[in-house]
């Protein structure tokens, strides 16, 4: 039984670090992924194609939400599809989900606990979906198979053990959504568990997070796409991960060190994104000449780039702070006490000094760029 | 910092000479193109070695290199506070240089070098200071003294760019004004409706706005959609009924077609079976009923049959009382036996010989049909038996007179038996007047061969009762009779006997004139009947035959009629094709409420609220089909209005409805810019109060520093004229007044005094700035070019002083300068260095 997962598309998701015409290209690459994942399933003819959750998000789906994933899923007939709504696309009485004349090969599930499907004579499918967008329990918790075979789970839910004590997952929502241990799993009588929710690859002995399998903000890692999930007749499940993303986001670091002017940051910017398309964070970094004004909002994006990213916060000025701090002057003790100041953050720190040191040299650049989120700009 | 001298390598038109410096005054004269700006450019360069970029304080060492030659190097041996000894070294085109011990192996070059990248040793550094603030604490050009003397605020800009930056940067009032500016310009504050920050705000409030309609639209078209599935649901549900109902009605009809077209077709049968049994030939070789029609034949046949029925006795052959069944058996000998047939298979019994027989009781058991005597039998109707009865009651009469006679004449045996004969005479007459009402009743019923033939049985079935209630009365009206005869004188035998034969003779006359009708009518019809009574019988025959025609004909119009209004206009096929077409449109129906149902039920939680509305039409007493359906239909027709009327306000929401994530990108966007100015807001703010700190402090600082160190001196170079120096903490204002004289702001004293304070201005500030212990040189270029005599040497007297605590090197191309230099600066404190003119290259 080969079985095609995937979760945590998150279509129609709103993109707060893009402008609106990013937002809608974003939106875009996440339909044409979920058109790549039906045309990888029937390329390596899946017996069946399993969605995690967060397929879409209920709060913000378009009039043609509906349509969009009937036809994709019903052009994938006759292979089965199964979908277990997650916190975001969470089923309810006016959800998708309901209001969708679904085509024969889709499946739903719509329980809260988990309900079975047989996907074969000895194999059996266990879903469940969230009904709220929050407070969804823990689906494993005595929950158990009532009959014999190789027996799989599809639901959103979020492995506790991926969390450090107290503390939250990295990239992860701290919302604990339908929370289980990985302990509980196997003590279901479960061989393995098909996952949504963490967008973070996982291939676990016992369960599979796919990830997302398009890219939804800059700085993603892991493997993340379409996972084929090969099950044999004792429930050993073979994973074998494919990208299915139609676009890439990528990260760009580019070195300043030693710019004396700001054409030379611009040239150091294009030699950097030289065969780099798309979206693209740019972060740039280094020490330049105090008198170099490194101003992302006046870099030139090149052609290839369709909207960018461009951070300025690690950038130093090669002011003498020791020389400065030695000054009799109001400069030095200007310098002196800002560096002193128990109460500022080091980005306050950072961007007092260079406002000030700025206004004493003359200049107009008085923005200082602080850690501001990442904010894309076409 | 006292500099020993400064060695040109290369640099400008300088190559490999040294420029040795006193450590009080050295006055350096040259006309002009003489070198001076040179030398004082190769000593900043030898001190500080390159700047970093050509900024505006860069001293003109890049417009020095050399005239010929690559290399591009100078050097200086300086002395610091703390006795070491150090040449400062720079290869200007590379960029390097060091700074090493002239007394023992030790390479200061890591103190005075910069940490940024390109950075050269820079021996201001050891002052405390960095190249800029050096160039700006020491270098004293002939156009600050102008500005100090000339700006009225020459000398307290000074001052505050020296407590500010030392000199090298704008002033700290200049940097909290541009701040200000900036703050206003980028950031601006709510009462600045058009300013960033407020504009941010509004959008802000507006992308929040948005977003909530967004929110809102889609919330409503949630609402709409669930709303316009519940009424499509309820329309399909409606649909579904009515189409069921609409199916059972047509499925009913399509019965009621079939119904009426296989009736239809039975009727249509009917009418043929009558129609060929109408046309089917009768009796008979000719057609007769165009020759003769039924009502003459008929007429023929009664006629003969009424005057066979009236047949008189025949008149007695001898006069005597002779029983009554003779002569009537005579009579009715010669009369054709006739057993007149009323109906198929029936026979009017024919009148029994005797009256035993003719009131023989008849079984009620028996059907209405008497079987013929297998044998001719002489008909004996009522006129025979009125004939007998006659005689009979006029033989009675005789023998009772002859009875009474005799027992007159004492015979009373024999009267007696006269008696007993008039008796029975008279009791024979009454049977026989009897039989004669009871045949003439069966004649006459059986005249008419147009009656039905079940009023014909009816009449000819009679049960005994019936049969004695016809005879009694017969009995009771001839009483008078037989009273009534007596009466008058009877008539005697022979003429009763002429009568009778008159009569007979008459009837057997009447007689053969309907027996020749009869053969006459039945000839016409191809009958070949032997005699009158076989025609009768045939004709009798056919006319039976021609009454079932009749009868068929009559059934067939009947059934053609029936058959008409059953097909009202139409024919069968059509309406076998109207009830195939009501079939399928049950077939339809039924199919498209299935698929309604289905849709109905896709609708999931809206389908179940459908199932409230419209509820099925209630089958009261008074309703009927077609208010059912209209009842249906509405409910279907008010859901379908309901549902597009939903359907299009789901429609017009869709079309208008903003993306909310578009909307949260805007609000995103929108409070990204205002978090970004709030924290520029905050940044200036910061950075504003750090510096209002910082200048009231050094201010604070400064002042008394300053007041200390410019009257240490005032006093000596302006000859006692001023003592007294006030510096004031906020502004830096130099005000200075004589011995109880008043405070007098600096710059609205005489221009000379000005420079002179000036330069003691820049001393006290450069000793200032410099680390403590340090003492900063100072470097004049032409100071004095622009003064009168008296000026320029009260300033060289000044400087003088000055030299006493700094090394002062003074450049110039003034006469008097040198002259003055020639006879002041005599001891080896002091230097004088002439220059010449360069040759032309």
């Amino acid at each position: 039984m080969r079985l095609l997962l995937f979760s945590d598309l998150h279509l129609e998701r709103g993109f707060a670090w893009a402008p609106p015409e990013v937002g809608r290209e974003r939106r875009d690459a996440l339909r044409r992924c979920l058109q790549r994942i039906a045309e990888l399933a029937v390329q390596l003819a899946v017996d069946a194609v399993c969605c995690g959750g967060d397929l879409y998000e209920h709060d913000r789906y378009r009039p043609d939400t509906g349509t969009f994933l009937r036809d994709v899923f019903a052009g994938l007939d006759p292979i089965p599809v199964f979908v277990a709504p997650g916190n975001h696309d969470w089923l309810g009485p006016t959800s998708i989900y309901a209001s969708t004349r679904w085509p024969p090969n889709v499946h739903i599930f719509t329980e809260q606990r988990l309900t079975p499907v047989s996907l074969a004579d000895g194999l059996t499918l266990w879903g469940a979906a969230h009904h709220s967008p929050t407070s969804a329990p823990n689906l494993l918790d005595g929950f158990r198979v009532d009959r014999g075979g190789v027996h799989l789970a599809l639901f959103h839910g979020s492995e506790l053990g991926a969390f450090a004590p107290g503390g939250e997952r990295a990239g992860e929502s701290p919302q604990r959504h339908a929370p289980f241990r990985a302990e509980q799993i196997g003590a279901a009588g479960l061989h393995h568990a098909l996952l949504g929710h963490f967008h973070t690859p996982r291939d676990a002995p016992d369960h599979t997070y796919p990830g997302n399998p398009e890219p939804l903000t800059f700085g993603e890692t892991g493997d993340r796409g379409a996972v084929l999930i090969t099950v044999d007749g004792s429930g050993s499940v073979q994973r074998q991960r494919h990208r299915v993303a139609a676009t890439r986001l990528h990260d760009v670091t580019v070195d300043l060190d030693g710019v004396a002017h700001a054409e030379a940051v611009q040239d150091r910017v294009d030699a950097a994104l030289a065969g780099v398309g798309g979206l693209v964070r740019v972060r740039l970094r280094g020490e330049v000449a105090p008198e170099v004004l490194v101003d992302p909002g006046r870099l030139r994006r090149p052609p290839a780039v369709t909207a960018w990213v461009v951070r300025a916060g690690e950038v130093t000025y090669g002011y003498d702070l020791a020389a400065l701090r030695a000054e009799p002057t109001v400069r030095g003790q200007f310098v002196r006490d800002v560096e002193a100041d128990p109460a500022l953050s080091d980005e306050m720190r950072r961007a007092v000094l260079l406002t000030g040191l700025r206004a004493f040299d003359g200049r107009e650049d008085l923005a200082v760029d602080i850690g501001d989120p990442d904010r894309a700009v076409v | 910092m006292r500099i020993r001298r400064v060695t040109a390598h290369a640099f400008g038109h300088l190559r490999e000479q040294t420029l040795p410096l006193a450590d009080g005054l050295t006055v350096v004269y040259g006309p002009n193109e003489s070198g001076k700006s040179t030398w004082h450019a190769a000593l900043l360069a030898a001190l500080c070695g390159r700047w970093p970029s050509r900024g505006r304080d860069e001293p003109g060492i890049e417009r020095r290199r050399p005239w010929a030659g690559s290399e591009w190097r100078v050097s200086a041996e300086i002395v610091l506070a703390d006795g070491r000894r150090v040449e400062v070294w720079h290869d200007l085109d590379a960029r390097y240089g060091y700074a090493k011990d002239l007394d023992r192996v030790a390479d200061y070059s890591g103190e005075i070098t910069g940490p940024g990248r390109g950075e050269v040793p820079d021996a201001s550094r050891w002052l405390g200071l960095d190249r800029r603030a050096f160039v700006a604490t020491a270098c004293v050009r002939q156009s600050h003294l102008v500005l100090a003397a000339e700006d009225a605020a020459g000398v307290r800009g000074y001052v505050e760019r020296a407590a500010s930056t030392a000199l090298a940067d704008e002033t700290v009032a200049a940097a909290l004004d541009r701040i200000d500016s900036f703050h206003r310009e980028q950031v601006g504050t709510e009462r600045s409706k058009t300013r960033p920050l407020p504009v941010a705000h509004r959008r802000r409030a507006e992308a929040e706005a948005a977003l909530r309609a967004a929110r809102a639209g889609q919330a409503e078209l949630e609402e709409c959609e669930a709303e316009a599935r519940h009424w499509r649901a309820s329309a399909q549900a409606a649909l579904a009924r009515l189409r069921r109902r609409e199916a059972a009605l047509a499925r009913a009809e399509a019965q009621r077609l079939r119904a009426r077209a296989t009736q239809a077709r039975e009727l249509a049968d009917l009418v043929a079976r009558e129609d060929a049994l109408v046309a089917s030939p009768v009796g008979g070789s000719s057609s007769g009923p165009a020759l003769t029609s039924a009502t003459e034949v008929a007429a023929a046949v009664e006629a003969w049959r009424a005057t066979v029925a009236v047949a008189p006795p025949a008149p007695p052959a001898v006069p005597a009382v002779t029983p009554a069944t003779g002569p009537a058996a005579g009579g009715l000998s010669a009369v054709p036996a006739v057993a007149p047939r009323v109906s198929s298979g029936a026979t009017v019994a024919p009148s029994a010989p005797s009256g035993d027989a003719a009131v023989a009781p008849v079984s009620p058991a028996v059907p209405a049909v008497i079987p013929p005597e297998p044998s001719p039998v002489p008909a004996s109707g009522p006129a025979s038996g009125r004939r007998r009865s006659v005689p009979l009651f006029v033989a009675a009469g005789l023998f009772l007179v002859l009875a009474a006679v005799l027992v007159g004449l004492g015979a009373t045996i024999a009267g007696v038996a006269a008696g007993l004969a008039a008796l029975v005479a008279g009791a024979v007459g009454l049977f026989h007047r009897g039989r004669e009402s009871a045949l003439t009743a069966a004649s006459r019923s059986a005249a008419p061969p147009s009656q039905p033939e079940t009023r014909l049985q009816a009449s000819v079935v009679m049960p005994p009762a019936s049969v004695t209630t016809m005879i009694q009365p017969s009995v009771a009206m001839t009483q008078p009779s037989v009273s009534a005869p007596i009466q008058p004188a009877p008539p005697t035998v022979d003429d009763a006997v002429v009568v009778a034969q008159q009569r007979f003779r008459e009837w057997e006359e009447r007689l053969g004139r309907a027996e020749r009708r009869v053969l006459a009518v039945a000839g016409q019809l191809g009958l070949s009947g032997e005699s009158a009574a076989d025609a009768v019988r045939d004709l009798e025959a056919w006319l039976a035959a021609d009454r079932d025609r009749q009868a068929a004909r009559e059934r067939s119009a009947a059934h053609r009629a029936r058959l008409e209004a059953l097909l009202d206009g139409t024919s069968i096929t059509q309406l076998e094709a109207a009830a195939d077409r009501a079939q399928e449109r049950a077939a339809a129906a039924e199919l498209e409420a299935e698929q309604a149902e289905q849709e109905a039920g896709q609708a999931g939680p809206a389908a179940e609220r459908a199932g409230q509305v419209g509820p099925p039409p209630a089958d009261g007493p008074d309703s009927t089909v077609d208010d059912d359906v209209e009842a249906l239909r509405r409910q279907h027709q008010e859901a379908d209005r309901q549902a597009t009327l939903a359907e299009q306000a789901v429609a017009t929401l869709r079309q208008d409805r903003p993306s909310v994530a578009e909307a949260e990108e805007q609000l995103a966007a929108a409070e990204a810019e205002c978090r970004r100015l709030e924290v520029l807001d905050d940044v200036l703010t910061r950075t504003r109060a750090f510096l209002a700190r910082a200048q009231e402090r050094v201010h604070r600082d400064i002042a008394p520093q300053l007041a200390a160190a410019v009257g240490r001196d005032l006093a000596a170079v302006t000859a006692g004229r001023y003592t007294e120096t006030v510096v004031d903490t906020n502004t830096l204002a130099v005000q200075v007044r004589g011995a109880g004289g008043p405070l007098r702001d600096v710059e609205h004293l005489s221009v000379g005094t000005v420079e002179q304070v000036y330069l003691l201005v820049r001393v006290a500030l450069a000793e200032r700035l410099v680390r403590p212990g340090e003492s900063c040189p100072l470097l004049l270029d032409d100071v004095t070019v622009h003064a009168d005599q008296d000026r320029t040497r009260r300033l060289l007297d000044t400087l003088l002083t000055v030299a006493e605590r700094h090394q002062v090197v003074l450049f110039t191309q003034q006469e008097q300068v040198r002259q003055w230099a020639r006879t002041t600066l005599t001891g080896p404190h002091h230097a004088l260095h002439e220059l010449t003119t360069l040759a032309p290259a």
